[in-house]
């Protein structure tokens, strides 16, 4: 009777893990195979390269929210990496007691920021002065990808093994040197990958462009202009009455679903040909 | 091959000093020829005592050497060897002090006992020669052979002089006894190179191989 | 007549509450090896690290007493910390070179962040302190590769050439073989005998037939304290110390 009654618990438990995942991925096989069957119509060369067209026609293309995407996320991480950089660093190898605590705290509360409420002081600090601008979008981005880059360069320092520290203070080195050659030479491709995946988190956030730039028609000639994005003419055209757009809406999801991919996979890869070690 | 040079040193060290300690009982043992004068006397006093001071050299060298690089094999052998060949030539030595004590006690040797005495001093010196080459060239194919041969020969001439000495007549006892004495000790010695060899040969083959 | 070294006089370290060394004296001397045993425990490594100040980067250390480098005292308020690690190098226990630098940087990554960047410079310490170590006619042809595809001992005799770049004048070690199988730790401690005509040097080890092969001095240490200290010679054959024996011959530690 015993073993019995414990096999089928043990049986039970099984079946209710599988469920349990099931629940979890059939949505999200349905998500990546509906972008994927709805999206292939139009991820043509013209989507990528040409800006939208009059909305008789059909065909027309991104290129405006693309290049708005790139310029916006090149600015977020302008500001995110080497503040965010730094910011690990310290923690890392330099932070004792108060002031330590204080500034994880602080990037705690960063990272826990709505990112609306990021927009929010964008347009309050960027927008009221420059105007709705891809500056504005690459400022609220950039603090939303901070604490992003922060931890993971934390936790890439805090990976270098004691040994490699001995080893280099055996040098006869400054400490600083020992941090910024010898630790974060080590760790060097823990903390790119970190900021990729900084880069990949922030690059589909849509919430804070909405109010920082404007997200019009025109290409940006340079970061003061307000420029699109491509979450951002996702959610734009979805909710449009045209059907031409929301194939283009399907087509540049699927695109940043895409992008997203080759990012982290990459990421992946580099780690694992980089980390020998 | 790993060299293992600190132990290569101390063996090395260690085959110097056995040579030394030949050479320091050759020169002993060749002075017996010239006794009774001082001169014979005091080169048997100093190579019985330089023998002995070396013999604890040896001693010491050879344990340090086992205690700090844990020899195995001929390695091993050798060093534990070279003690009791270093023993067996203080021995010598200390025989050699014996017969020049002996001699000063007696002028009237019979002169064929003396050429004995002499054929005896130059079969040893040979024996310890041959143990000497072999221990240089590290070549043991005939050393038994050869020191067999020649302890045999000592043998007879102990033999040959107690015999000689049974049918005299005009020679006091004193006499007698202390040239026994000093024939039975040349006859030791020989016996003493033999286990010399003996030795030698356990070092190459890993077998006590009596040499009588 | 022997020089000596390093000279310690009284040295005691502890670690938050508690006392690691106690009143430690002992004389090193130049250009011979001195090998530091004891079982597991008894300060061994600390006391290797407290002759190069690489103490004091851990937390919670606190050293008394001095470590005299040539007669001058190496914790002296006006002795730079960074120049002692260069003058006394170190090699650690499991080989640690800098994965991420090729066989080449390796070996002048000390030198170049001191300030030293003359190629041709580099270049022949590069060369000279590789065939010092032996490695190299095995590496001369892939210098630029990672050190990280060398073998345990080759990584280990590469670390041994690090610190030989900066041309120190006392070698520490701490159990440099111990993750090494027995060729490579021959090897090794060949190396350690040609090495001492230039350098002094420290060997920390716990096992006592390394100890017994290769050194010329040894310390016994037992729970913090030196028990003994003498020829190696003497201490394998005729220790003076109860302690001392029973730990030689293998009946403690």
């Amino acid at each position: 009777m015993r073993p019995s009654l414990r096999s089928l618990t043990d049986k039970f438990y099984t079946a209710f893990a599988i469920f349990a995942f099931l629940i979890l991925i059939i949505p999200l096989l349905h998500i990546i195979l509906s972008i994927i069957m709805n999206g292939i119509k139009r991820l043509d060369l013209e989507l990528i390269t040409s800006p939208p067209k009059s909305l008789l026609g059909s065909g027309g293309g991104i290129l405006h929210a693309i290049i708005g995407t790139a310029m916006v996320v090149f600015i977020a991480m302008l500001i995110s990496l080497p503040l965010g950089f730094f910011v690990g660093l310290y923690l890392a190898e330099f932070a004792k007691g108060k002031f330590a605590h204080f500034l994880r705290t602080l990037i705690s509360v960063l990272a826990g920021i709505p990112s609306i409420i990021a927009g929010v002081f964008a347009y309050t600090v960027i927008v009221v002065v420059y105007g709705f601008s891809a500056l504005a979008g690459g400022f609220a981005l950039g603090i939303i990808a901070i604490p992003y880059v922060a931890r993971s360069t934390e936790e890439a320092l805090g990976s270098v093994p004691m040994e490699i520290k001995e080893a280099g203070f055996s040098l006869g080195i400054e400490r600083w040197k020992v941090v910024l050659f010898i630790d974060v030479g080590y760790a060097k491709s823990r903390i790119i990958a970190g900021f990729l995946l900084a880069l990949a988190r922030v690059i589909g956030e849509t919430a804070p462009l909405l109010i920082t730039i404007l997200g019009g028609i025109n290409i940006p000639s340079n970061i003061f202009s307000p420029a699109n994005a491509i979450p951002l003419v996702i959610y734009q055209y979805a909710l449009s009455p045209f059907r031409i757009w929301h194939n283009i809406a399907w087509s540049a999801a699927l695109l940043l679903m895409i992008i997203v991919l080759v990012i982290n996979l990459g990421v992946r890869y580099y780690l694992k040909i980089k980390a020998i070690y | 091959m790993i060299e293992r040079k600190i132990l290569e040193e101390k063996i090395r060290n260690l085959e110097n000093m056995l040579l030394k300690m030949y050479s320091i009982t050759v020169r002993g043992v060749q002075a017996i020829v010239d006794l009774p004068s001082d001169e014979a006397l005091k080169i048997i006093e100093e190579s019985e005592y330089s023998s002995d001071i070396l013999n604890w050299e040896i001693f010491e060298e050879a344990i340090a050497t086992i205690a700090t690089q844990q020899p195995t094999a001929k390695d091993l052998r050798f060093i534990v060897m070279a003690t009791t060949i270093a023993a067996v030539h203080e021995r010598i030595n200390d025989l050699a002090l014996d017969i020049a004590k002996a001699i000063k006690k007696i002028d009237d040797v019979p002169v064929e006992l003396k050429n004995s005495i002499k054929t005896a001093v130059e079969t040893i010196l040979k024996m310890l020669e041959v143990t000497k080459n072999a221990m240089v060239a590290h070549s043991f194919i005939d050393v038994h052979d050869k020191l067999s041969k020649l302890d045999d020969i000592i043998d007879g001439i102990f033999r040959g002089a107690l015999d000689f000495l049974e049918g005299k007549e005009d020679i006091s006892i004193r006499t007698v006894m202390n040239l026994v004495m000093i024939l039975r000790d040349l006859e030791r010695i020989g016996d003493l190179v033999g286990k010399i060899g003996a030795r030698l040969i356990y070092i190459e083959t890993g077998k006590m191989v009596p040499i009588k | 007549m022997v020089n000596i070294k390093v000279q310690v006089e009284g040295l005691s370290v502890w670690y938050r509450d508690k006392q690691i060394l106690k009143d430690i004296y002992i004389s090193i001397p130049e250009k011979k090896i001195t090998a530091v045993m004891g079982p597991s425990g008894c300060g061994k490594t600390t006391f290797l690290k407290s002759l190069n100040r690489l103490i004091e980067i851990h937390e919670g250390f606190r050293v008394y007493g001095k470590v005299l480098l040539d007669g001058k005292n190496i914790y002296d308020p006006d002795v730079d910390p960074m120049d002692i690690r260069a003058r006394i190098g170190m090699v650690f226990q499991k080989p640690n070179p800098f994965p991420h630098l090729s066989i080449y940087d390796n070996v002048v990554v000390g030198l170049k962040l001191r300030g030293i960047t003359d190629k041709k410079y580099l270049d022949r310490i590069v060369r000279e302190t590789l065939e010092k170590v032996g490695l190299w006619d095995e590496v001369k042809d892939r210098l630029r590769s990672s050190a990280a595809k060398l073998s345990g001992g080759q990584q280990q005799r590469l670390c041994i050439a690090r610190a030989l770049a900066l041309n120190p004048e006392v070698l520490l070690l701490d159990e440099p073989t111990s993750a090494l199988d027995p060729l490579a730790t021959a090897k090794i401690e060949n190396l350690l005998v040609d090495l001492k005509k230039e350098y002094t040097i420290i060997i920390v080890t716990h096992n006592i037939q390394q100890a017994a092969r290769i050194s010329d001095y040894a310390a016994f240490l037992y729970m913090g304290q030196l028990i003994e200290f003498g020829e190696t010679k003497d201490i394998f054959t005729n220790p003076k110390n109860e302690l001392t024996e029973k730990y030689v011959e293998g009946k403690i530690g």
